[in-house]
């Protein structure tokens, strides 16, 4: 009894050290000889829809409508994919990003998906009615704040990484994406579905696309000195 | 060897837990019936501090072996040996009774997700706040017992432990925010609670809460937790304690940080301290054993233990 309460304690520590070293962080550096990666993101497959059922606040909220979850352009181009790598330990400078917004308009949260890196993040109501911007990693809170009146604002910080979900409790069929990147080696698709991260370090990695309906889907890829590597990802599903 | 312990370590739990139950349980109160406790802000009739007397013992890996012990003694039969809330009183009443025995899922710690805290929404709880949700218990004679009665190094111990189920206290060391400070409350009297009623009405909390504050706005059919329950707004109508204090400081937290893990939002950023007073004596006055004489020399015998308190140390 004695030693198995002893191992389980032993893992337990083992556990904090193990998400100490994980939280290490994106360092900045000069990135000499870097490659470059690209390609486009394209989607075969099923597209499920959710149901915007406003059944409050109707004359702010609109009509009933089905809302596809996967933007799809020309080709089965992706939009609203977003592509980053991940463990990057270091490479080039944060591009300057301007404070990401989460613009509740019309019950519908603008943008629909957005990048952000860890950090600051406001919230704004552009409607004449009660808002609550609930927000989510998987299925846990990152917070949750009532935005009472048009024009209230509030900020609030994205602290891990990942994709966060909004939804508004208010309005049950609100839903809206911040994708939360580890280092500034991104992109989110437009209606091409193109990609292109520049300038990484060469070596391995393992490219992360996340897209609403699918989740993440990972793929090793090598980085090589001064080359562009291409690849194109079709998800399936 | 680590099933047969999880399972043995249950089947004492389950004892255990009932018996903490029962001899909590007041003579013919059940859960949702009228209950009075022994005073409109303080429910359990149990000894014990809520307010821890330090800031705490530092955590050792002697601390954390005598934490897990006070986990699986008193904890396990519901928040489970995982640590995730799937206690055998919460999987065994819906494997044998078709549903579960609690209103609410114990806290699941590995997610870390908790809704009493001082610090704003998002924010993990300071080990103060977890000390005095144990101590105080959540809803009392429904959700779970208060722990006022255990040592304080038992208590400092087993609030070590559970955050060892998550890594987010690891994580988010460097982006923790300040607790939120709050004043002494004013006493109360008609016009508070008048003014009150406005800021409610202004806040919109009648979208979840209703008009009446019956639970019963707009929004509130539909509601699920984190954990994907249904969960009600709640009815303040209701005589059962709050998750949270029921003293004018837990409201005044409840609704400035929000219960994180539900629908229940934070409006840190909207309301002056005036308006915040007003408004938490108007969500007490619905309480059904609110009267104003009642409510305010409950506030001065709380204010005279205080001074008491201070002039002993
Ligand atoms: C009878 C079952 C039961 C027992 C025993 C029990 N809990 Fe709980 N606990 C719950 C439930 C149910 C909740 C969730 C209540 C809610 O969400 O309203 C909870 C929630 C909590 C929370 C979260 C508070 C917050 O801010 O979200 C903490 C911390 C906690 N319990 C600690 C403990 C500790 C430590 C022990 C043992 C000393 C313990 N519990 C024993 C049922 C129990
Ligand atoms: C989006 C819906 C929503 C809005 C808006 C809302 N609440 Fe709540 N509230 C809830 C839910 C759901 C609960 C139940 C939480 C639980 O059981 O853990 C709750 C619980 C509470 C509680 C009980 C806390 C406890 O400790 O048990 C208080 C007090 C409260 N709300 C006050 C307010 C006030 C004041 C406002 C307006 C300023 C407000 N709420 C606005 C959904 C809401």
């Amino acid at each position: 009894m004695r030693r198995s309460l002893n191992v389980v304690l032993t893992f337990t520590l083992a556990l904090v050290f193990a998400a100490t070293a994980n939280a290490a962080k994106y360092k900045e550096e000069a990135v000499s000889n870097g490659g470059d990666l690209k390609g486009t993101i394209t989607y075969n497959g099923v597209i499920k829809t959710r149901t915007a059922l406003p059944t409050k606040d109707k004359e702010v909220c609109g009509k009933p409508r089905k809302i596809p979850l996967v933007m799809l352009g020309d080709g089965g181009a992706v939009q609203d994919a977003v592509v980053y790598l991940k463990d990057v330990e270091s490479g080039k400078a944060w591009p300057d990003m301007q404070r990401p917004v989460i613009n509740n308009i019309a019950c519908i949260f603008e943008p629909h998906v957005q990048v952000a890196r860890r950090g600051k993040v406001d919230i704004l109501n552009s409607d004449p009615v009660l808002h609550n911007t609930h927000g989510y990693y998987g299925k846990a809170t990152a917070f949750n704040v009532a935005l009472p009146f048009k024009d209230a604002k509030v900020t609030k910080i994205l602290k891990r990484f990942g994709p966060v979900r909004t939804d508004c409790d208010a309005h049950g069929w609100m839903l809206g994406w911040v994708v939360v990147v580890p280092n500034p080696y991104f992109m989110q698709t437009g209606s091409d579905g193109n990609y292109s991260i520049t300038d990484v370090p060469p070596g391995d990695y393992t490219l992360v696309v996340w897209q609403e309906q699918i989740g993440e889907t990972e793929t090793p890829v090598t980085i090589k000195a001064g080359a562009t590597t291409e690849i194109s990802i079709e998800l399936g599903g | 060897m680590k099933k047969l312990l999880a399972t043995a370590s249950l089947v004492v739990a389950v004892g255990a837990v009932s018996l903490i139950a029962l001899s909590l349980q007041p003579a013919g109160g059940k859960a949702g019936e009228v209950t009075t406790g022994r005073s409109l802000f303080d429910y359990s009739a149990a000894t014990g501090n809520i307010e821890p007397a330090s800031d705490g013992i530092p955590v050792t890996a002697r601390l954390l072996e005598h934490g897990e012990w006070v986990f699986r003694g008193l904890c396990i039969g519901c928040h489970g040996v995982e640590g995730d809330g799937n206690g055998a009183v919460w999987e065994l009443g819906e494997q044998y009774a078709g549903e579960h025995q609690l209103p609410r899922k114990p806290r699941d710690f590995t997610e870390a997700v908790y809704k009493l805290r001082s610090t704003p929404s998002g924010s993990l709880p300071t080990d103060a706040d977890l000390f005095r949700s144990i101590s105080r218990g959540l809803v009392l004679e429904q959700d779970m017992p208060a722990f006022k009665f255990l040592p304080e190094r038992d208590r400092w111990a087993v609030i070590a432990y559970i955050k060892s189920f998550s890594d987010r206290w690891e994580e988010e060391a460097e982006w923790q925010e300040d607790p939120i400070e709050i004043g002494e409350p004013p006493m109360p009297d008609v016009a508070m609670v008048d003014a009150g009623e406005k800021v409610y009405e202004l806040m919109q909390c009648e979208q979840c809460h209703g008009p009446g504050g019956k639970g019963d706005g707009p929004s509130a059919p539909g509601l699920e937790d984190d954990a994907g329950l249904p969960i009600v707004p709640r009815d303040f109508t209701d005589a059962s304690q709050f998750v949270g204090s029921n003293e004018p400081q837990g409201v005044y937290q409840t609704f400035t940080t929000g219960l994180d893990g539900t629908p229940m939002p934070s409006y840190a950023d909207f309301l002056d301290e005036e308006q915040r007073w007003q408004l938490v004596w108007y969500v007490i006055s619905l309480r059904p054993e609110f009267d104003l004489e009642t409510a305010r020399n409950e506030m001065m015998a709380m204010q005279e233990t205080k001074l008491a308190r201070l002039q002993n140390q």
